[in-house]
């Protein structure tokens, strides 16, 4: 029995705290929210894709690749398109196929298999649209497979052997940037890795900040401090820079600890890196070289103050620590929510995209690979100054509130009570 | 050197309301001279917090001026913190510092250098807490919290000093340990001090004149044998049940 009230008792405590209310239904309103955002961009990648015009280059023409594409066009609704090179044609479609010379005779050879070159446009910050990408190539390519076992059959009266399959030669062209599939893949693994670090340590600098300050509060040493010479602006800067060294410390810690762990994990036999492992780094030298690094720095820096100033804000406006971890637990989740759904949003890239990437500062990353890509400064320039202006927002409203009532007071959650 | 023609504490037309309506405190005016010591008293919720809180700067009146030293609390909060240092109820200390090292952190806001450790040689010797010092906050009883906190605001000598009820929660040792602290500082520093109190006897004993506070209103103010006369009564505890109505 004593048990059970004491659970009960537990229970209660949670559940008649305002702050654990409000936090459940923001995660529940932001996760929904983020959901519906990321199903959309699913949904118009998929349509986007199954939509797309193919264009094709055709470098031999013979009655077989004619005959292939009438087909092409038919089974694809009238959406192929002839262009004269891959330059015109990734002008204005996302998918271009080449017919390559040779295609004829390595289709009707014995021990040959046709191959086909494609090429991805990617313009878009969302993995899912360029998966999808990558994923509708792969079936144009199965589609033509088929295709060309009837073409050959239908002109030839002959059949070829089954296991014979149109192979195709993939390269993105990301942001004007030629590249492979997996080199491309790499960069996004590379930009989701980063997005997670800086979005897991913003939340652990949100957390001590937040906590740090309403313990404060809890060891009454708070208004002592509050009535010093000194202005608010320091007292609030100080915990900023302390939670931030906290929470670098506390990220490192946790990375090479975690780094020991799968290293450990690892089987002895398989000593030599895995190809994967390699041509990731491959990649990531090969087209950003040792900015990679400060890819991550950069955006880790801006995400510790601005998560470390709104730290303060929720532990400034709590009267006690349980309501700062209540408040502060969901803006971890937060960050990591938008830097995940970042990655399914089919944002164009452009003045806005890059400056709500900014705002949220988490996703950073990606807008700096991006930029790399493309050779364009703007992205970058964009992101950042928006992410900075943000912290400063966000610094200036924790001064601010520093100089209300409110750091005294709290936020009052339960209902009036009469002051002394 | 500031002039505020000996007035060291000017509240004028003071009210305090909070979210919601709720009134802190309302019409409020009364004056401290210097070096004086002041008593404000009241039951719970009279608005004695809300009246040393605005004074310390530390939230802002609805409206009303309150000016310390001829410095006006909300124009020149950082000038008006130099003047003053405030002991809130039930003030703390930081739990992982030691003693010794909350001392230290809470004088160096304040002075730097050779200043800083005389001061910090003051406040240990004000606190009295011997080897005690060198162990962590957290182990200290709630009297030891106190006076370590009571040791940093006197060693700073502000000229105004603002005490939120400066003993309770302590035996009477201490108490009267406390109170002789603050009447010796303020006799031999001419150090102004406001203190709110329910102990009408520590009132009675420590203050030169006492405000009494009743639902954010003062509804009496004068020296206590004053309020004595005008009331008829025998103690301080008595004018309060007849000023109250």
């Amino acid at each position: 029995m004593a048990l059970k009230q004491l659970i009960v008792r537990e229970v209660k405590a949670a559940l008649r705290n305002p702050a654990f209310i409000a936090s459940l239904v923001l995660l529940f309103a932001f996760y929904t929210l983020i959901g519906g955002a990321a199903r959309s961009g699913i949904s118009q990648a998929v349509e986007e894709a199954m939509s797309m015009r193919v264009a094709v280059v055709v470098e031999e023409n013979t009655r077989l690749v004619n005959t292939l594409l009438q087909n092409l066009n038919s089974s694809l609704g009238g959406g192929v398109r002839i262009y004269p090179s891959v330059e015109s044609a990734l002008s204005g479609n996302t998918y271009v196929f080449v017919f390559p010379k040779g295609f004829t005779e390595s289709s009707l050879a014995l021990g040959k298999m046709p191959e086909l070159k494609a090429f991805i446009k990617i313009d878009t910050f969302s993995q899912v649209a360029i998966q999808s990408r990558v994923s509708f190539v792969q079936s144009i390519a199965s589609l033509i497979s088929t295709l060309l076992s009837r073409a050959i059959a239908l002109l030839y009266n002959m059949s070829i052997p089954p296991q014979k399959t149109v192979t195709v030669e993939t390269t993105a062209i990301a942001f004007g940037k030629a590249m492979s599939v997996s080199e491309i893949n790499s960069l996004l693994n590379f930009s989701m890795a980063a997005m997670f670090i800086v979005s897991f340590i913003m939340g652990i600098t949100t957390s001590f900040a937040a906590g740090n300050t309403a313990i404060e509060k809890v060891e009454k040493a708070f208004e002592m401090l509050l009535a010093q010479p000194i202005p608010r602006r320091d007292i609030v800067l100080a915990k900023i820079l302390g939670a931030m060294i906290i929470a670098l410390l506390n990220g490192v810690i946790y990375f090479i600890a975690l780094y020991i762990m799968l290293y450990s994990m690892t089987s002895p036999i398989s000593t030599a890196p895995t190809s994967s492992g390699t041509g990731t780094i491959e990649a990531i030298m090969t087209n950003i070289g040792w900015e990679a690094l400060g890819y991550i720095v950069m955006p880790l820096i801006i995400g510790l103050i601005y998560s470390g100033a709104i730290g303060v804000v929720i532990g400034s406006i709590s009267s006690d620590e349980r309501i700062a971890g209540v408040l502060a637990t969901p803006i971890t989740f937060l960050y990591i929510g938008l830097a995940i759904v970042s990655m399914f949003i089919n944002l164009p890239v452009n003045t806005t995209s890059a400056a709500l990437y900014g705002i949220l500062v988490a996703p950073l990353p990606y807008i700096y690979i991006i930029s790399k890509l493309s050779n364009s400064l703007a992205p970058i320039a964009i992101g950042t100054a928006t992410a900075i202006t943000s912290c400063i927002a966000i610094i200036t409203i924790a001064i601010i509130v520093f100089n209300r009532d409110t750091v005294i007071l709290g936020i009052k959650w339960s209902r009036k009570k009469r002051e002394t | 050197m500031l002039s505020s023609g000996g007035v060291a504490v000017e509240v004028r037309n003071l009210t305090k309301v909070y979210g919601g309506g709720v009134v802190g405190v309302s019409n409020l005016s009364f004056s401290i001279r210097e070096g004086e010591i002041y008593g404000l008293i009241g039951p719970n919720g009279s608005g004695k917090t809300t009246t040393l809180r605005i004074i310390a700067t530390l939230i802002k009146p609805t409206s009303g001026v309150v000016e310390v030293f001829g410095v006006d609390v909300v124009k020149e909060p950082l000038k008006v913190r130099q003047l003053i240092n405030y002991l809130p109820e039930e003030a703390g200390a930081y739990r992982d510092l030691t003693g010794y090292d909350f001392i230290r952190f809470m004088l160096s806001l304040r002075f730097s250098g050779r200043r800083l450790e005389e001061a910090v040689s003051e406040a240990i010797e004000i606190a009295d807490l011997g080897n005690a010092l060198k162990r962590p906050v957290r182990t200290y009883s709630k009297g030891m919290k106190r006076l370590l906190a009571l040791s940093t605001v006197l060693a700073s000598r502000p000229r105004l000093l603002i005490l939120d009820e400066p003993t309770t929660g302590l035996d009477v040792e201490r108490s009267i340990q406390v109170r002789q602290m603050v009447a010796g500082y303020s006799k031999e520093y001419g150090i102004t001090v406001l203190l709110s109190s329910h102990n009408m006897l520590e009132v009675e004993n420590l203050c030169q004149r006492v405000g009494i506070l009743y639902r954010g209103r003062l509804v009496a103010e004068g020296s206590v044998e004053e309020l004595k006369v005008r009331t008829g009564s025998r103690n301080l505890e008595e004018v309060f049940m007849r000023v109250r109505g």
